[in-house]
């Protein structure tokens, strides 16, 4: 971990809480990309982005400074995603314009046919994490898109790596079969190469 | 036709030697449900890393500072809520027990408003007592003090106090306002 990070920690189990304000601007990103994946919509993910950061903040004197805060913090933010989805409270819908909006683009200056594409690819993004359960679903986000390995994906959910690995089997496969259906329905332009592509998959 | 291990293979991305790799797309090439498998896997995880990630809005950190106020108010209010349900609760417990005096207070209640009207009798008394030691000096004084110097005495007292009344019916709108 981050000298400055830790020192961070410390402070904010102080009481500081200008401290852990610095942790909240360093990880504001990463913790809103999980919740924005796990339930869709932009307001949805600013909601719980902020409600685990705060949850963060009151359980500040049980996080071990030995440990990765990001690990720790996007274990909070999962485990409310995955409560939020549990309890209905979200509806996960496919993204409109007035949702998009909202947002900040990640582009400081995208055309108009970047902007359709990138939208395009998170309404497809959001229609097939919509067919995992909200288990496999965090799994799926913090391996692609924060590249935990099985053990850290474990730790995070309170799993065994074998419950990961099988839980991971089982979700690409139904997101593959639903890719299946969706390009027979809507032929996908960009088909890649059969050759295998460098493994990217997180080791044990 | 057995998939296996060759589904685990391309599910899990699992790190081949180059024999299996050969052996994995030897099956490719004879199996058509594991090269679909492999060919939307292989768009998906495209698919997944080539599309940006959303960031908040601007702001993030104030909105969350102040979330953390309203939680931290909220509790502030919870405390103060709950210590005055407490104080409420002992005042209403400590009338519950002092009523059920009540009926030995009836008994005494004849000695009770004797001793009532004596204490009001004395108080009478006692201002009585000052009237008449203060009004024969009062009386002289105001043969003493000029007329003017009266006049001018109660004017100005009118004043303090019609000031004193304005300050208080503003001091008051204040607090209702409020």
């Amino acid at each position: 971990m981050h000298n400055d990070e830790k020192q961070w920690a410390i402070q904010a189990q102080q009481g500081n809480s200008d401290a852990f304000t610095n942790l909240v601007i360093k990880y504001q990103k990463q913790v809103f990309s999980v919740c924005y994946r796990m339930l869709g919509t932009p307001t949805a993910a600013e909601d719980a982005a902020q409600e685990a950061f705060l949850r963060a903040y009151l359980a500040i004197d049980k996080y071990d400074i030995n440990r990765s805060f990001a690990t720790w913090v996007l274990s909070i933010a999962s485990n409310y995603c995955i409560d939020q989805i549990r309890k209905r409270k979200v509806i996960l819908l496919s993204v409109d314009n007035e949702k998009h909006s909202w947002m900040v683009p990640p582009s400081q200056d995208p055309t108009p046919e970047r902007a359709v594409l990138d939208q395009e690819k998170q309404e497809q993004i959001h229609a097939l994490l919509e067919t995992l359960n909200e288990t496999d679903r965090a799994i799926i986000v913090l391996q692609y898109w924060h590249n935990f390995s099985y053990n850290e994906i474990a730790e995070t959910l309170s799993l065994s790596v074998s419950a990961v690995k099988s839980r991971l089997f089982r979700a690409r496969k139904t997101m593959a079969k639903e890719w299946q259906k969706e390009t027979i329905l809507t032929p996908h332009p960009a088909h890649l190469p059969l050759e295998r592509i460098a493994h990217e998959s997180p080791t044990i | 036709m057995n998939h296996q291990p060759f589904e685990t293979w391309i599910l899990l991305e699992t790190k081949l030697t180059p024999a299996q790799n050969r052996e994995l797309l030897n099956h490719l090439r004879t199996c058509p449900q594991c090269r679909r498998l492999a060919q939307s896997t292989r768009e998906i995880t495209h698919l997944f890393k080539t599309t940006p990630t959303p960031y908040p809005l601007p702001g993030f950190t104030t909105r969350w500072k102040r979330r953390l106020n309203q939680k931290e108010q909220g509790k502030k209010n919870l405390i103060t809520w709950v210590t005055l349900s407490t104080l409420t609760l002992t005042v209403i417990l400590t009338m519950i027990s002092f009523s059920t005096q009540i009926p030995s207070l009836s008994e005494h209640f004849p000695q009770l408003l004797t001793a009532f009207i004596s204490l009001t009798t004395r108080w009478i008394t006692f201002i009585t007592s000052l009237q008449n030691i203060f009004s024969p000096l009062f009386r002289v004084g105001i043969k003493l003090i000029p007329s003017t110097w009266i006049f001018a005495f109660a004017i100005s007292l009118s004043g303090i106090t019609i000031a004193w009344l304005v300050t208080l019916s503003k001091s008051n709108s204040f607090f209702i306002r409020r």
